[in-house]
């Protein structure tokens, strides 16, 4: 429906449909946006300024200073570099493999299809409490425990990830899978060369939502790293929390930082939100 | 040529790759996933059976006793009400709206890429750090909202500490919180309609209601479904948000089922019942998830 | 023939620079390594760290590996680490659940060879050390003592007519003070706060303590809190919100509010001394023991503590070492310099130094005057009190309903405590 709203119709209508979009998306967005740009604004605030209540906008004697204490304070540098490992790696696998199996379950009848798949889906269902302590003496077991290996373990493949692969997948016509056959494509190269281009927004929704995802991971990583050596951010910016008072304006400028790459990330995904697929060769 | 394709194409390689292919495609990401969820659940399981004591080696079996506390105890039963009506509340509004904004965005207006990327800014900012903003926001004396109401004669709450509205307050947050996430998953998925659907049908004299009753919505179906599912799946599940916000206060108001199955287990060291918890909750969403699945699953002919 | 000897020797000679060095070495000790968990504070995180450097410095045979984790996630890392047998070898625990811990058999007694160990009794205050003693033996050295304490603004005493060197002594004095120090704009809503408690559980039952309320059915060993005086203290303190409205709670977080000078007696714990001067360095406040429910009355207050207790694996006789060194008298002074908490050494409790310094004496003489609860389970020291004070507050309750709500929840925390404390 992109172009159906800008190309239609005499120019005035045109303009009014912008100014509506304009109306009903930028209040939204003001409230979307606010509580990180008072981050923004607070990672140059001092703590005296940033605990008043309540809260003031611009900075009253803006700082550099935060940035600085952060890096002093804790080795930031090296755990910035361990959450883009403990990121990236965890990330092109579970969007590879989602990938694949999604393809599996959306275009294929096999035996096992549904009782798999629920299978898969059930196990999203169960709250973490009762499966981490298991997973974490599991993993303890398999000698796991403060290693790289330990941390991205559990990040390999998901279920979300799979699922929404599959939703995705089910929306390409099989007539197109089906001419490929006939022109005598193999298996894999159906998949490689007509459905994962056909996929492309998925695949950057999903590598932007996995990235995200595991950018973020504050809970297993909190149980299974014993050391500086794989500290990833979402584990040192509760340094600057104590139990009585927080270095608030730390924990801004350090959690800024951090978020940075997830934004990156974003608008690099948007570029594969292209439209219009043309489909040749349809029957219609 | 075209003959002796089609004679390969039944021929025993072809078909036999056909077979084997799916089991290929499923199992690296079946494998992993499974690997690390289905031992724990299982072990889970095991420890709803008994008063497990996590700090010691031998535990005791007590068969389905837990359950038969649990499903008995009016805290749990409280705190199970919370959680539905914060799903009830969070998952139609918050599709919804995803879906509108997803639709505006999906408009070629200037500018509409830093849009998306502000409604996608609160999936990414961390939780503590909204809290912060939102409990300025729904503060009772000097916070914003108030403040607002007050220009109309709303006369002003306490927002996050009156049991009767926090868990109204800690809805608005979530449905906050989750719709850039919907709405990136809706914009991928409108990606995926091709222009010359809308073009055919525009032709035929169709209007923008009906294009969207008839094509668009149709068309997002399977993608509805998931948000729909995933949504219900989390919502069930909902823990650091509350817990940053009111940390399940005011006089429990909004307790969630998980918050309480986490306070059972890691402070007051009831990993048995947590579990039994854990898995009457588990029942319960899958019974939600069957019926969603039966409503809104019919798949669609795509020709 | 001499090249070749040369060369000869060289190499025997470099073989057995090696071997020495190697051998050396392999005769060096090997290190023991202790790693040790605790909550994090950005203030204690650096303190401990000095203190292992110098430790190590000491004691050249023994490494110390420091986890500091967020105290809300603690038990997260905690319990998984014990269940798989990769816990830490020294950490902190609730001082009331030592005697879980011991019975479940995941920490052992300190060594008691140790000097500190053997001369605990002599040098700390009995409530400090009372729930470390398990079958004679001593499992922890304390840590995380807080008491009660009462803060005060002295300009706005001074603003309200008031004598800031004569903070309140009485229960009445208090209210008197504080409404006094309670100003509202003409539309009602309050500008300034004269007290507040939070409805912060050890404030509650100190209140409680002070007022002679039993708290505890001796007989059957569990909690019972409905009294007279249990009933009176819990009134006294949910008044302030609503009959004498010197506290109100739309006002958001007291120590915002302390900050900020909208606020002019909170009861807090001694650690809020550091808090205030690291958040509001400009702000003038003073501490005083706080007040009793009449004339000659009871000054005591709640003392909640943790344990650095030594896990099974690890090595006894450096992990006590360790603990010991952390709790040392050199220690306690510098814990309570850098992050406010109190030292519980007999030693320390009478120094000249802290006896002088306004804001620290009332502070050493509430640790004097410190009582410990008489159940072990955690939830009755803040949660559950808490909110049998919200029950009042919130949802209109009596203070004496509350009061058997709370004991029977209380019961039921307590059982299932000793379920997990069973032999």
């Amino acid at each position: 429906m992109s172009s159906a709203v800008g190309a239609r119709g005499p120019a005035w209508q045109r303009v009014l449909r912008k100014l509506v979009v304009y109306m009903l998306i930028i209040p939204g967005a003001i409230l979307m946006a606010m509580p990180f740009v008072w981050l923004v604004l607070s990672s140059f605030k001092t703590l005296e300024e940033i605990v008043l209540f309540p809260p003031t906008f611009w900075p009253k004697s803006p700082t550099l200073n935060n940035f600085r204490q952060v890096f002093q304070m804790i080795p930031f540098g090296r755990y910035y570099m361990n959450s883009i490992y403990t990121a990236i790696v965890p990330t092109v696998v579970s969007v590879a493999t989602a990938a694949m199996a999604g393809y599996g379950f959306a275009k294929y009848r096999f035996t096992g299809r549904n009782t798999i798949f629920w299978i898969i889906l059930s196990t999203m269902m169960v709250p973490f409490p009762a499966t981490i302590v298991p997973l974490f003496v599991m993993v303890s077991k398999m000698g796991l425990v403060n290693t790289r290996l330990g941390l991205i373990i559990v990040g390999l493949s998901s279920a979300s990830g799979i699922f929404m692969m599959r939703q995705f997948v089910m929306t390409i016509p099989d007539e197109l899978l089906d001419a490929a056959r006939i022109d005598g494509a193999s298996e894999l190269r159906i998949f490689t060369q007509i459905v994962m281009p056909l996929c492309k927004p998925a695949l950057a929704t999903q590598t932007l939502f996995s990235f995200t995802g595991h950018w973020g991971a504050y809970i297993w990583p909190l149980i299974v790293v014993n050391s500086d050596r794989l500290r990833t951010l979402p584990l040192a910016i509760p340094y600057f929390s104590g139990q009585h008072y927080s270095y608030q304006n730390l924990i801004s400028a350090a959690s800024l930082m951090a978020i940075l790459p997830v934004l990156v990330v974003f608008l690099f995904t948007q570029k594969y939100f292209v439209q219009g697929i043309t489909l040749t060769g349809m029957k219609s | 040529m075209a003959v002796s394709r089609e004679k390969q194409l039944s021929n025993g390689l072809y078909r036999f790759q056909r077979k084997v292919a799916p089991y290929g495609f499923i199992l690296p990401g079946t494998a992993f996933y499974l690997m690390v969820t289905i031992v724990p659940m299982f072990m889970g399981l095991w420890m709803s059976l008994h008063r497990w004591n996590i700090l010691r080696t031998r535990q005791t079996f007590i068969g389905l006793e837990n359950y038969a506390s649990v499903l008995t105890n009016p805290v749990f039963w409280e705190a199970l009400k919370n959680t539905l009506i914060y799903t009830v509340g969070v998952v139609p509004v918050q599709i919804g709206l995803a879906l509108i904004v997803a639709l505006l965005l999906n408009a070629e207006i200037r500018g509409r890429t830093i849009f998306r990327l502000l409604y996608y800014l609160p999936v990414v900012t961390p939780l503590s750090i909204a809290a912060v903003i939102w409990q300025w926001i729904y503060h009772p004396q000097m916070g914003l909202l108030n403040a607002a109401l007050s220009t109309f004669g709303v006369a002003p709450r306490n927002w996050l500490g009156d049991p009767k509205i926090a868990m109204f307050s800690v809805i608005i947050v979530a449905i906050w919180a989750g719709l850039g996430y919907k709405m990136v998953i809706f914009l991928a998925a409108l990606q995926g309609i091709p222009e010359s659907y809308y073009e055919a049908a525009m032709i035929d004299g169709a209007n923008k209601l009906d294009l969207f009753r008839h094509i668009t919505l149709p068309l997002l179906r399977p993608t509805t479904l998931y948000v729909f599912i995933t949504s219900l799946i989390s919502s069930f599940q909902v823990f650091g948000l509350v817990n940053v916000l009111t940390g399940g206060g005011p006089l429990d108001a909004t307790n969630v089922l998980v918050m309480h199955i986490y306070r059972r287990a890691f402070s007051d060291y009831q990993f048995g019942e947590a579990s039994a918890m854990s898995f009457v909750l588990f029942a319960i969403i899958l019974v939600f998830t069957l019926v969603q699945w039966k409503v809104m699953g019919r798949e669609v002919s795509y020709d | 023939m001499r090249f070749k000897a040369t060369r000869l020797s060289c190499i025997v000679a470099a073989a057995l620079l090696i071997m020495s060095f190697a051998g050396g070495i392999g005769f060096a000790a090997k290190k023991t390594v202790v790693t040790h968990w605790q909550h994090h504070t950005p203030a204690r995180a650096e303190m401990v760290e000095a203190f292992a450097a110098k430790f190590m410095q000491e004691n050249p045979d023994i490494e110390i590996r420091l986890e500091s984790i967020p105290e809300a996630d603690y038990f997260s890392k905690l319990l998984p680490a014990l269940a798989a047998g990769s816990g830490p070898d020294t950490f902190q625990i609730p001082a009331g659940q030592i005697l879980t811990y011991v019975r479940s058999g995941v920490i052992q007694p300190m060594d008691v060879n140790n000097s500190a160990v053997r001369n605990i009794e002599k040098e700390f205050i009995a409530p400090a050390i009372s729930r470390m003693k398990v079958d004679g033996k001593y499992y922890g050295f304390p840590i995380d003592n807080a008491t009660v304490v009462l803060f005060y603004n002295p300009k706005l005493f001074k603003e309200a007519g008031i004598n800031p060197d004569k903070p309140p002594t009485t229960w009445d004095e208090l209210i008197a003070y504080a409404k006094k120090l309670t100003k509202r704009d003409a539309s009602g809503v309050t500008t300034q706060m004269g007290l507040a408690t939070g409805g912060y559980g050890p404030v509650i039952l100190s209140l409680m303590m002070q007022n002679g309320a039993s708290m505890w059915d001796a007989k059957a060993g569990l909690p019972s809190f409905v009294s007279p005086q249990g009933i009176e203290a819990l009134k006294f303190a949910t008044s302030m919100v609503t009959d004498s409205k010197v506290e109100d709670r739309a006002m958001g977080s007291r120590w915002n509010a302390f900050r900020q000078e909208k606020l002019a007696m909170v009861y807090a714990g001694p650690a809020m001394i550091g808090s205030f001067r690291a958040t509001a360095p400009n702000l003038e406040f003073r501490t005083a023991e706080v007040p009793a429910p009449r004339a000659g009355g009871s000054q005591s207050t709640l003392l909640t503590s943790w344990a650095y207790v030594v896990g099974k694996k690890a090595q006894t006789e450096a992990a006590t070492k360790w603990v010991a060194y952390l709790t040392s008298e050199t220690a306690q002074k510098e814990w309570i310099l850098k992050t406010g908490d109190l030292p519980t050494r007999r030693a320390l409790l009478d120094l000249p130094e802290y006896k002088t310094d306004p804001l620290l004496a009332p502070c050493m003489d509430s640790m004097k005057k410190a009582l410990v609860a008489p159940w072990t389970a955690r939830a009755l020291d803040d949660s559950l009190v808490r909110k049998a004070y919200e029950l009042v507050i919130l949802k209109g309750e009596s203070p004496e309903a509350a009061l058997k709500w709370l004991t029977a929840e209380g019961i039921k925390a307590e059982n299932e405590q000793k379920e997990l404390a069973r032999p």
